[in-house]
């Protein structure tokens, strides 16, 4: 039995406005979001002793966790960051979560925020290396290169991504705080300008301003705070690591490692699953995840997303708020805080909520499927 | 063309001493990979140990100057003002027939034409600068 069992909940979350805006810094991201956070969990923002960040991506920095610190005017016993890309947000969690084991902190912010919408967006623009003599510029590409060898080796078809990005801006669309409201059809997004081919301009998320925080404490302190704690049920990573065309097989992510980890420690399978919150840079990486979750045998992602399965009231609903494809193109953290959201029944009598539902997967990751980390969220101690 | 617009060839890396007989060689039409005494493996790119064995005896051998796509994609977004004129253009990823894989293009042939399979040699290309780099056409 994993020993963390029902130890460890998160307890409150909070977000800034999502996509262009010019009136917070990149620091302001950080500090308002953990501001939000600390508010929904009913803590006075000096109760916070630890403070665990991955570090902004357009420009990152040394010793980040100390100066988002400093911004709070508060003095942690524990900070730091992880590097991990987007895979950290989860990663954060587990640190988190060891810091509070090892008796080094009660209670654990984390932190993710960033301005490259308004801001410095020189690392999403550099040329990766000596790949920008061959003209290969940014993620786009690269994961296009993914998406092409599993069209050709599983068949998976333009139809199947497309009903992603249909599927995942359906949820942004009852969503207010979503960057992309307005219903897509397959039609929009076959006929939406090539990026870098097999990729539509629909195929890939938007850059943008955001900010995100999660508060990590025990089961015991929860009980002392404002909302009923989302216990943190599994935990896995996993990391392909290698720069992308080296990997023996591109399809296959790191979520393929941390899914062993994951239902291990969960003690649950794909099946207990109520609803998922997948990290969509891209519209292949659900179905790549899904695969090596084990929802399906590898290649039979393109299927799962058919006859409307992944909405809200179908079978599996998937990135109920509109995930990196429509809510915010922020590198994951929302995926964890519209995760604790659902299984908190905040949208309970609108047609945003999952009903009853007690279990999630969450999912993180980062640079071109080098890094992933995954989550059980439940509402429910086992 | 507008003034100010970068070539292409300010993307080529800059030869260094680790790297020349890799440069020399693509001036010459030939590829030269690092080959490695200990474990008999190839890589790329240049670095002073063998990444497979950790071994220091790392030596430049002619290469066959074959490979094949693995995958590829057709850019049509104008990413760098370098590539404008390109647009669309392939680039692919090439596995070489000594085993290392790196990122390069298919050129001489129109880029809805490439596909996962097709046998490739080098060709290199002489940029505007005198340096050759990399690039790969059909191997019929």
């Amino acid at each position: 039995m994993w020993p963390f069992k029902n130890k460890y909940c998160i307890v409150g979350v909070g977000n800034t406005p999502y996509g262009r805006n010019p009136e917070l810094s990149q620091l302001g991201h950080n500090v308002m979001a953990i501001r939000e956070a600390a508010n929904d969990a009913g803590l006075k923002i000096d109760e916070i002793d630890g403070l665990m960040t991955k570090a902004p991506s357009s420009n990152f920095p040394m010793l980040w966790a100390p100066k988002v610190a400093e911004a709070l005017r508060i003095v942690p016993k524990v900070v730091g960051t992880i590097d991990q890309a987007g895979a950290s947000n989860i990663s954060l969690i587990m640190y988190a979560i060891a810091a509070i084991e090892l008796g080094q902190a009660d209670v654990v912010a984390c932190v993710y925020g960033d301005n490259p919408a308004t801001g410095d967006r020189a690392r999403y623009a550099r040329p990766r290396g000596e790949d920008a003599y061959a003209g290969l510029f940014g993620a786009p590409s690269a994961y296009s290169m993914v998406a092409r060898l599993h069209m050709e080796k599983y068949g998976t078809t333009h139809e199947q991504l497309g009903n992603v990005a249909v599927a995942h801006r359906h949820h942004a669309s009852m969503n207010p705080n979503a960057q992309f409201q307005d219903e897509i059809t397959l039609e929009d997004y076959h006929s939406s300008r090539w990026l870098a081919e097999p990729f539509h301009l629909l195929d890939c998320c938007p850059v943008s301003d955001s900010g995100a925080a999660w508060i990590v404490t025990t089961e015991a302190r929860a009980k002392d705070l404002k909302q009923k704690p989302i216990y943190i049920r599994g935990l896995g990573q996993g990391h392909t690591s290698w720069d992308f065309f080296r990997r023996t097989d591109m399809t296959v992510s790191g979520a393929k490692v941390a899914s062993e980890s994951l239902w291990r420690t969960a003690e649950m399978s794909p099946s207990d699953v109520d609803f998922c919150e997948l990290y969509d840079c891209f519209t292949v990486v659900p179905l790549i995840t899904l695969e090596d979750y084990g929802f399906v045998k590898k290649g039979e992602g393109g299927s799962f997303y058919e006859d409307k399965r992944t909405w809200i009231g179908g079978e599996l609903p998937i990135n109920t708020s509109g995930g990196l494809l429509s809510e915010t193109g922020m590198p994951g953290p929302h995926l964890i805080l519209e995760g604790v959201r659902q299984l908190r029944h905040e949208y309970v009598e609108t047609p945003r909520q999952v009903e009853g539902c007690e279990v999630g997967l969450i999912t993180q990751q980062g640079g071109i499927m080098t890094t992933h980390a995954g989550m059980i969220l439940s509402n429910q101690p086992s | 063309m507008t003034t100010g617009t970068s070539s292409r060839a300010d993307l080529l890396p800059e030869p260094t001493e680790l790297t020349n007989p890799f440069w020399d060689g693509l001036s010459e039409g030939k590829l030269r990979l690092q080959h490695c005494d200990d474990c008999d493996k190839y890589q790329y790119p240049a670095e002073t140990f063998c990444f497979h064995c950790g071994s220091l005896n790392v030596e430049w051998k002619d290469a066959s100057g074959k490979g094949e796509v693995h995958t590829f994609i057709t850019v049509h977004q104008r990413y760098h003002p370098a590539f404008a004129d390109l647009i669309p253009y392939n680039v692919s990823v090439i596995e070489l027939a000594e085993g290392p894989r790196l990122v390069s293009n298919v050129e001489s042939i129109a880029p809805e034409d490439v596909r996962i399979g097709m046998p490739v040699r080098i060709a290199p290309r002489e940029e505007s600068n005198g340096q050759y780099a990399i690039a790969f056409e059909r191997d019929e």
